[in-house]
């Protein structure tokens, strides 16, 4: 069987893989470790991921989320608003929004949460492992005297599910303040961590970071009491399930926030307005609409089409490629998304060559499982 | 017992002097993770040594399933076909259709258990 061309096992560079601050956890516990982003991890572990899969959505799954590049901005929130859609400064403290770092051409360099730090003061934000550096490069080299950009060592780890607060109660306290995207810093033994109600999967859940003694702990309390490791195979599949895009595959540096559906993640004010590097191409393609889109899309059957298929219209026509495709554990049938030509809608025919057959489905809404995020009851 | 031998594409292949008995290994099989669909030769088809004779659908990848040596395929393994989704929890090597042997030198031109063993922990 082919596994060694679909590079399950290979390493893409020829740099030795980093190894994350609790590979000798994932070891132990059986992980199928593979190199991603110039880092060692688990792909998945003994129980499989269709297993992984299903903890998250009906219990509690554990991530291993150590290779994301968490940085700290100081004197740079107004900076940092002229390269995203989100206006930092309009942050309330503690809260954090779903933005993307944008070229002039408004295409994504990349995608990450960024928060305001009102007690540190400095602005936060979660970039992927696999980007960090090039966007370090590119903010760094725009970046006005007096912006300090410290990078965070240590570990990072995703808690998800709908047992997730009930799990973490023991552990941690006054989970329940912090609702869909609040974070706050708590006690976790003896150390402080960052404790976020943010993730990749649709579920509720928390991401944690820092001190690695302290989340190597908490997970294995949490294990012993019935969550599950889930490696990568699972984390992709779940966000795939929640419509949530991964940059390099859905989004790049060739697809504006419009184009990828991301409309919602620019503040009102700014989708007409100016001030921040792509505004122009993001005013005119609201305007004017889009030549293309990223469309969810469902296939009969049960063979995926991966990303890279071509797509064809009820008539035969090429109207665009696949950027991620996967069987759903969850649902039980092949989804997946494509960057398709604005002609076609949800509930349109669709084909996807896959290994020379044209394999039917049907465009269809975002996300494909409903996100079940934690809103805080708010005052007022 | 009749002894096993097995590729660099995690095949394995058994063989009686009559029938050989085809499949593939543990470890492909956890490296797929949730296998959900399963292509399989016809019978009664010629097949050559490395050709690309079926796939392998999982959750998260599709792999191409090649001959381990040249011959016909006689019997498809037919509850591999119907379901899939249950093979995730086998408890014994995956055996995936029979064929015959046409030339038994390829045979031995194929690892043996503790040469696949190192080819494995090598990669």
């Amino acid at each position: 069987m082919g596994l060694e061309t679909r590079g399950l096992d290979k390493r893409t560079s020829e740099r030795p893989d980093k190894l994350l601050p609790l590979d000798g956890l994932h070891r132990r516990h059986g992980a199928v470790m593979r190199s991603f982003a110039g880092f060692a991890m688990p792909l998945q572990y003994g129980s499989g991921l269709v297993a992984e899969c299903r903890s998250v959505r009906t219990g509690v799954g554990i991530f291993d989320v150590s290779h994301m590049g968490w940085v700290s901005l100081y004197g740079g929130a107004a900076f940092l608003s002229e390269h995203c859609p989100v206006e930092i400064e309009r942050l309330a403290p503690n809260r954090m929004a779903y933005t993307q770092v944008l070229n002039p051409g408004g295409g994504i360099i990349d995608d990450c949460l960024v928060g305001w730090d009102g007690q540190r003061g400095c602005v936060d934000a979660v970039f992927n492992a696999a980007n960090v550096e090039r966007v370090l490069a590119h903010l760094g080299g725009v970046a006005p005297g007096g912006v300090r950009i410290q990078t965070h060592e240590g570990a990072m780890v995703a808690v998800q599910g709908p047992e997730a607060a009930q799990a973490l109660a023991p552990h941690i306290e006054d989970l329940e303040s912090l609702g869909f995207l609040d974070f706050a810093d708590r006690c976790v033994g003896e150390a402080d961590v960052r404790v976020a109600r943010a993730g990749y999967t649709g579920e509720d859940g928390f991401e944690l970071a820092g001190d690695k003694d302290a989340l190597e702990g908490l997970v294995e309390a949490l294990v012993e009491n019935g969550a599950r490791l889930c490696g990568l195979g699972a984390r992709d599949a779940l966000r795939l399930e929640a419509g949530l895009c991964l940059h390099g595959q859905d989004i790049s540096e060739e697809v504006t926030p419009v184009e990828a559906g991301l409309t919602f993640s620019i503040p009102r004010h700014r989708r007409h307005g100016e001030g921040y590097a792509g505004a122009e191409v993001v005013r005119a393609q609201l305007d004017q609409g889009v030549p293309r889109s990223l469309l969810g899309f469902r296939l009969e059957g049960k063979i995926a089409a991966r990303s890279g298929c071509e797509v064809q219209d009820a008539g035969g026509r090429l109207v665009g490629g696949v950027t991620s495709g996967s069987f759903s554990p969850t649902l039980g049938y092949p989804v997946g998304m494509a960057l398709l030509s604005e002609a076609l809608e949800v509930g349109d025919r669709l084909g996807c060559v896959v290994r020379g057959k044209v394999l039917e489905g049907v465009v269809t809404a975002l996300p494909f499982v409903a996100h079940r995020y934690h809103r805080a009851k708010r005052k007022g | 017992m009749n002894m096993r031998h097995y590729t660099k594409n995690h095949e394995w292949i058994s063989w009686d002097g009559e029938t050989a008995t085809v499949g593939i290994t543990d470890h492909a099989r956890e490296a797929l993770g949730g296998i959900v669909h399963v292509d399989l030769p016809q019978e009664g088809r010629q097949i050559a040594r490395d050709e690309d004779v079926g796939v392998i659908e999982s959750v998260k990848t599709a792999s191409e399933l090649y001959a381990p040596v040249s011959g016909m395929v006689t019997v498809l393994n037919g509850a591999v076909l119907e379901n899939p989704e249950h093979l995730d929890d086998l408890e014994q090597e995956l055996w995936l259709f029979k064929m015959t042997v046409s030339d038994e030198q390829e045979l031995a031109g194929l690892m043996d258990e503790q040469a696949y063993q190192a080819f494995v922990a090598a990669s």
